[in-house]
């Protein structure tokens, strides 16, 4: 699903003396089936950006365009009601919107709010819970007796359940220790190449930016400042470091290792593998191990 | 999505009242509405009516703000008025509409009442829209010590004061993201059946109680585990300052007061 933004501004409690300018002027383009990285410091303006994405924001003027729905200042409900039919979003900290009596009502809270009927979801279940990694003993269980981890998953089945074509995750890894951060992006990875769905993450984390993003946006005060391919931007290293962002531990190491011998990668953000067949090219004969 | 909310909303300023220490304004305060109550006259409330007029204009809020924060009550006291008018029999009778007669006692009685509510309003508002709610709670705390001797908490009302102060603008934050997460899952708050609307309101209360209740949990632990005792004497980071301001202020709204209830008949 394409998604576009057209010099789009938002104002928080216009005419108050706690009058905010929170996106000035953004444009930008998000082409169908991409993945696009949000990234900049608390307060920048991120989460404001992709809630528009959702209709949960109006903009103050501008527009931005999401699939064929149209986001601008005067939305009706009907049009917003279909847009998010399209958009779902993962929250941070998903796990806060848990409310049901037992697990599978919860997953069934939104897609039955879309008028999809018990039984078509009922078929997708298994197949959900396998995906996001869910055991189906713990559907019957109430979500809070869960631990952090699956009622994490459990509100991330809820979302996805609704089979969006506009995945917006807002820091989907905040939180959890390194191993479950890695397990959540390895899902969403997964499910981006199994149904093709377009998503928009907003990430502290360059790590996360540099495995799964196609592009990635960084946002300062309000305005896009950065904007391409994670390639291009971490060679903009200092503006990052200005912007209190760092480079991955990937890049960094790989730059180092340029550094010391002189060896120019392809990419700075291969996997340790990939860089270890590329270094083994470069030295015929000196096979290196990870 | 709250932003409408201007009830104890602190407006930081400088002006005289800000200055005032948060004693003498809870003072002044009660002794204001006090003769709100003690008087019946027309001069009386004009006077009462021109101070609040002037307290405000000294405060340097701007009248859209306090419009905004009075709009609810409005309605009340347009009801209270309204009751009033068409059910007190007293004085000539002016006209009769299906069976409802308007007489002028009522008129002025409704008046009356419309106008007490409103100044009583008016004039808390500014005490919140003037004075931190720290302030005031420490305030709070330091009028009621002497009333500790008959067994009134007055430390741990305080303490509870400014935990539930301090945890407004969390709750309400926390209510906005779930009113979010749960409307992009289609939950519809404002439009639908009723039963789609209670389904809505289920899947923000619950998750809002558990939050709020796990909340509470980690504060009392983090309390306990700091040894906190109600018991001891805590001293406070910012002392209150009584000055020329508060003695002025409270002496004036006293006299003010006698005044009236003495000579405003």
């Amino acid at each position: 699903m394409n998604v576009s933004a057209e010099h789009l501004n938002h104002i928080y409690m216009p005419k108050t003396p706690l009058e905010t300018h929170a996106l000035r002027d953004i444009s930008f383009d998000v082409p169908d089936g991409s993945v696009t990285a949000v990234i900049g410091r608390t307060g920048s303006g991120k989460s404001t950006l992709v809630q528009h994405l959702n209709g949960l924001l109006k903009p103050t003027t501008g527009q931005a365009e999401v699939g064929g729905h149209r986001i601008h200042p005067k939305m009706k409900r009907k049009e917003i009601t279909a847009l998010r039919k399209q958009v779902g979003m993962v929250f941070q900290y998903p796990e806060h919107q848990l409310f049901e009596e037992t697990v599978e009502k919860d997953i069934m809270f939104g897609p039955l709010n879309l008028g999809y009927s018990r039984e078509e979801v009922q078929q997708i279940l298994p197949d959900l819970l396998e995906k996001v990694g869910l055991d189906d003993s713990l559907l019957p269980r109430s979500p809070f007796d869960l631990s952090g981890g699956q009622m994490r998953r459990t509100a991330i089945a809820g979302v996805l359940a609704m089979k969006p074509s506009l995945l917006i995750l807002d820091e989907p890894t905040a939180g959890l220790d390194p191993e479950g951060q890695q397990n959540m992006m390895r899902l969403f990875e997964n499910w981006h190449q199994k149904n093709g769905t377009t998503i928009i993450m907003i990430t502290h984390q360059m790590e996360e930016a540099a495995v799964l993003a196609d592009n990635v946006l960084v946002i300062e005060n309000g305005m896009i400042c950065m904007e391409g391919s994670p390639e291009e931007i971490y060679k903009r290293e200092a503006e990052l470091r200005e912007l209190d962002l760092d480079l991955p531990e990937r890049t960094k190491v790989l730059q180092r290792i340029e550094a010391q011998t002189g060896i120019t990668f392809s990419s700075l953000s291969l996997s340790p593998e990939e860089a270890v067949e590329e270094m083994s090219r470069h030295q015929p004969g000196r096979k290196t191990d990870v | 999505m709250f932003e409408h909310v201007v009830v104890g909303q602190y407006l930081p300023g400088h002006s005289f009242l800000h200055r005032m220490d948060a004693r003498a304004k809870l003072v002044t305060v009660f002794l204001f509405v006090c003769t709100v109550f003690m008087v019946d006259s027309w001069f009386a409330y004009g006077t009462l009516g021109s101070t609040a007029a002037a307290a405000f204009i000294i405060s340097g809020v701007s009248l859209r703000y306090m419009r905004k924060g009075m709009f609810p009550v409005f309605l009340l006291v347009l009801f209270t008025f309204l009751l009033h008018a068409l059910f007190t029999r007293e004085g000539e009778a002016w006209i009769s509409v299906w069976g409802f007669t308007l007489y002028s006692g009522g008129v002025e009685e409704g008046l009356f009442i419309a106008l007490r509510l409103l100044m009583l309003v008016f004039i808390t508002s500014l005490l919140t829209l003037t004075t931190s709610p720290i302030d005031l709670t420490d305030a709070l705390e330091q009028l009621f010590r002497p009333f500790q001797r008959f067994g009134v908490p007055a430390r741990d009302i305080a303490m509870m004061m400014s935990i539930a102060i301090r945890f407004i603008p969390t709750l309400l934050q926390e209510t906005e993201k779930i009113v979010k997460a749960q409307m992009s899952r289609g939950a519809s708050f404002h439009h639908g059946s009723l039963k789609k609307r209670a389904q809505a309101f289920t899947a923000l209360l619950v998750p809002l109680f558990m939050r709020a209740f796990k909340r509470a949990e980690d504060l009392a632990l983090a309390m306990e585990a700091r040894g906190y005792n109600s018991g001891a004497g805590r001293t406070k980071l910012r002392q209150l300052v009584w000055g020329w301001r508060d003695t002025t202020a409270c002496l004036f709204t006293a006299a003010l007061g006698v005044f009236l209830i003495v000579f405003g008949k």
